[in-house]
């Protein structure tokens, strides 16, 4: 753990009775001294380590057969942990003949979201560049920002090549698509709305420029203690149908652009632990795992110098850590990942991470089990082929939010759907006083009625306050998810969301009415 | 300024949790029990004449399921004959005080009871085990109990089903325990509203989409005669985890709980991985996913004075079982060495 914090610091130093077993024991693969426990009898030396993790990552490229692909793949960045590590296993690949290929370096800046100044999120982007550049010299980086979702057309990117300073040129637009998502964050209700917009934002911007650059592949940094994480916050969030696309090895949702995870089953010990053997410099990450790596980290000569803090309180913060020989620095820094924001609201993944890693420290499987867990619920993880997965969305099949497997229920089925949207109608009918003392809820409930409670779904019609006061609110519910529905809902003022978000949906709902009005003369389900 | 009740403006007593609308005392009511008749009817839980055992532990959960299913059955004419059915574990503080509350609901509703202890089921009753075993797995001899005590004392009364208390939050919460426990066998299972294999008693579970902060409203207005105390014997730790982190999510989003059980439904489960189906006892006939059910396997390990073998890694009980099967015969012995 690099926490660099006051707690931080004591876990680090906290030591314990497995200290002294480690130091004992061999490495279970070339009997060198172990420098960590994994789990069970699974302790490794330094070099084994490091090879197991370069081994798991290159498993990866050979089973989604891009080893042999010549096209480009774009690696998301964010600076933390996790990114490091996997910019470091993609280097060390590019050096071996067989996985030698070509890779861009994607950096989205999320600095609006946590309320950085414009200026503050330059230099975050220069200090991430300048990581880039120290783990892999020759890689060229692509940067864009969060706000640029709201882009009409292309996507503004900046590009730096190798041969560039590390100055940026600035993105534009920036104010103008800035201010609007500050009103899209600051009008949407609860925290862990903003946070799932804000990942529903992300990922439509990763999706855009894979197709604005023509690539189809990005890798992104998921270790397995935050896909245990998120298996609990999808869980939470009523995402249940969408784990195998949440939690797999690669996210198919698009067909043209395919996300993979190659640190899916990396746990966050041995990323902590490679990227203190393969990098001298570690950079600040926010996130801790949980308590039990930090116990075997804490089997280390420990040496604490703060420097002057000159810039902003955890960025001048230095934690120099001597591990077995190795030297080690940590920066705190405020260019973590989205956590950093997360771990100050009450949002549900916040809730889940501290959950996880407090469970951890007592059942020390908790992370495992859950990843294996998360292994058998993925029943449909294989990618649609193009030609049906544009069907399946405009018949809507699919959500057109997040494009996860629609999980509506029938209408008459006994679901916790149906429930709570009955609860919701109810809700909505009671205050109806044209009915001289109360609506009569039985026959209410038994008749169908639209999802807000009104009879034919427009209920402004009938006391110019319903839920459907204007279309736009209605129609793009039918094509969304049960946990998008009630992200949707959570947003004061949809129309600030990106239009070409709801372009697209508008043209779905006419395209799944004008199916609708054709179905019975069609021949062929799939057409 | 008092609150107004948000269907007929009389003064508000409390907000709803599952919505946050502010009722009266007879409005919640009517809101309640109108969305367990809409639970019943949508899945069609109910045929006139059938004979339904409400599983009565005295608790919150199963006083207010035998008082909803008095009311809704006479007010909506489902023709199903209700009794009562208590299961005495012989935990003394504990069962005894909650069977009394048992039995006077006996009186209020007038509803028939019937109560089937461990002592005359098992020979042992809990206070027996626990002396044996102390304070550590005696949870798993007490759970795995129970739900065959359910069967046993159905199938005496000759009922058509039983129905139990689980709420919204209790699901929920296996949602979750099933998810850390690796158990995918009963996540596939657990949000179904009714359950129990072929040729086996169906358990039905009518409150499983109400919150549980709503029913405990229902009993305290509705004045229910409850009894609400902690077993004297330690709750399931494990257990505690999950539910202090499900208290946490509903506290910042109460929806959490609907939607545990909404991704449950939803779960897409690999058909490649092996689940163990649901068949019955060769030796009790009562349901099992094991030739011989862990009942037996405790109840063995009781009897031979080894009743920790039979928590451990189920493989070494039945194994054990076998052995002491083959060299006894099937009949129950002395404790063997």
């Amino acid at each position: 753990m690099c926490q660099v914090d006051e707690d931080g610091v004591d876990l680090l130093a906290a030591g314990d009775g497995s200290e002294k077993s480690l130091a004992d024991r061999v490495c279970v693969k070339c009997g060198e001294q172990a420098v960590i426990h994994l789990r069970d009898e699974d302790v490794k030396c330094g070099k084994c380590l490091v090879a197991s993790v370069n081994q798991k990552f290159r498993a990866v490229l050979t089973k989604f057969q891009l080893s042999r692909s010549k096209q480009t793949i774009l690696v998301a960045f964010s600076g933390g942990q996790v990114s490091c590590a996997l910019l470091e296993a993609v280097r060390e690949a590019t050096t071996i003949p067989n996985f030698s290929r070509l890779y861009s370096v994607l950096y989205i800046e999320e600095g609006i979201c946590d309320g950085l100044t414009e200026e503050a999120c330059q230099k975050k982007i220069r200090n991430i560049v300048g990581k880039c550049r120290y783990i892999f010299p020759e890689v060229p980086v692509l940067v864009s920002s969060l706000e640029m979702v709201f882009a009409e057309d292309s996507i503004p990117l900046s590009y730096i090549f190798p041969a560039n300073s590390t100055d940026t040129a600035p993105l534009t637009g920036l104010t103008e698509f800035g201010a609007r998502f500050k009103k899209l964050l600051a009008s949407t209700k609860s925290p862990t709305a903003r946070e799932e917009l804000r990942k529903l934002l992300r990922n439509n911007l990763f999706r855009r420029i894979g197709h604005q650059q023509g690539l189809k592949t990005l890798f992104v940094g998921d270790c397995a203690d935050r896909l245990a994480v998120q298996l609990i916050t999808d869980t939470a969030l009523g995402r249940g149908k969408h784990l195998p696309l949440e939690l797999g090895y690669a996210d198919t949702r698009d067909p043209d652009f395919t996300i993979v995870r190659p640190f899916k089953d990396v746990t966050m010990k041995e990323i902590l632990m490679y990227n203190s053997l393969r990098l001298n410099e570690n950079i600040g990450c926010k996130r801790a795992p949980h308590g039990n790596s930090t116990r075997s980290l804490s089997r280390v000569v420990l040496v604490l110098i703060v420097f002057g803090c000159e810039r902003a309180p955890l960025e001048g913060t230095m934690l120099i850590v001597l591990f077995d020989g190795v030297l080690s620095c940590f920066f705190g820094g405020s260019h973590a990942e989205e956590p950093s924001s997360a771990k100050k609201m009450n949002s549900v993944y916040s809730f889940t991470e501290t959950f996880i890693n407090s469970l951890q420290k007592d059942f020390t499987q908790t992370v495992t089990t859950l990843c294996r867990t998360g292994d058998k619920l993925c029943a449909t993880s294989t990618g649609q082929p193009p030609a049906k997965h544009s069907i399946e969305k405009s018949s809507g099949k699919l959500c057109s939010f997040c494009c996860g497997p629609m999980d509506t229920s029938e209408e008459d089925a006994c679901t916790a759907e149906n429930s709570i949207a009955l609860s919701l109608r109810l809700s909505a009918a009671l205050p109806n006083k044209t009915v001289k003392a109360s609506v009569d809820l039985e026959d209410f409930a038994s008749s169908k009625h639209s999802e807000c409670g009104s009879a034919n779904g427009d209920c402004a019609k009938a006391n110019g306050e319903g839920c459907c006061t204007s279309k736009e609110r209605k129609t793009p519910e039918k094509l969304l998810c049960y946990s998008c529905r009630w992200m949707l809902s959570e947003v004061g003022d949809q129309g600030l969301l990106p239009e070409r978000l709801m372009q697209v949906n508008s043209q779905q709902v006419r395209r799944a009415e004008m199916r609708t009005s054709i179905q019975n003369f069609l021949l062929d389900d799939d057409v | 300024m008092p609150f107004l009740c948000k269907r007929c403006s009389r003064k508000a007593i409390l907000k709803r949790p599952k919505t946050g609308d502010t009722l009266c005392k007879e409005c919640f009511f009517e809101l309640f029990e109108l969305e367990i008749h809409e639970t019943i009817i949508c899945a069609k839980l109910f045929k006139p004449g059938l004979k339904v055992a409400v599983g009565a532990s005295g608790g919150k959960d199963s006083t207010v399921l035998a008082h909803v299913m008095k009311v809704l059955n006479e007010k909506y004419h489902y023709g199903i004959h209700l009794t009562l059915l208590s299961v005495d574990e012989g935990i003394t503080g504990y069962r005894d005080d909650s069977l009394e509350t048992v039995k006077r609901n006996e009186q209020q509703y007038e509803l028939p009871l019937k109560i089937v202890s461990y002592k005359d089921l098992y020979g042992w009753s809990m206070d027996d085990i626990v002396k044996q075993i102390g304070l550590k797995n005696n949870c798993t001899f007490c759970g795995v109990f129970r739900r065959q005590a359910l069967d046993r004392g159905a199938t005496m009364t000759a009922v058509d089903m039983i129905l139990t208390g689980h709420n919204a939050d209790d699901i929920a919460e296996t949602v979750l325990m099933n998810l850390l426990r690796g158990d995918i066998a009963r996540l596939s299972r657990c949000t179904a509203i009714i359950t129990g294999a072929e040729g086996s008693l169906p358990r039905a579970k009518p409150l499983k989409y109400a919150y549980e902060k709503e029913i405990v409203m229902y009993a305290y207005f509705k004045k229910l005669d409850y009894f609400s105390t902690e077993c004297v014997y330690s709750p399931n730790a494990y257990r505690g985890y999950a539910r202090t982190f499900l208290k946490d999510l509903e506290s910042i989003r109460p929806r959490c709980i609907i939607d545990i059980i909404h991704s449950g439904e939803n779960f897409a489960i690999k058909s490649s991985v092996k689940m163990a189906a649901q068949g019955s006892c060769s030796r009790c006939g009562f349901i099992s996913s094991q030739e011989v059910c862990k009942a037996c396997i405790l109840l063995d390990g009781l009897n031979r004075g080894l009743p920790r073998l039979t928590t451990g890694k189920m493989k070494k009980a039945h194994r054990s079982f076998a052995q002491n099967n083959k060299q006894e015969n099937g009949e129950v012995t002395s404790p063997a060495d």
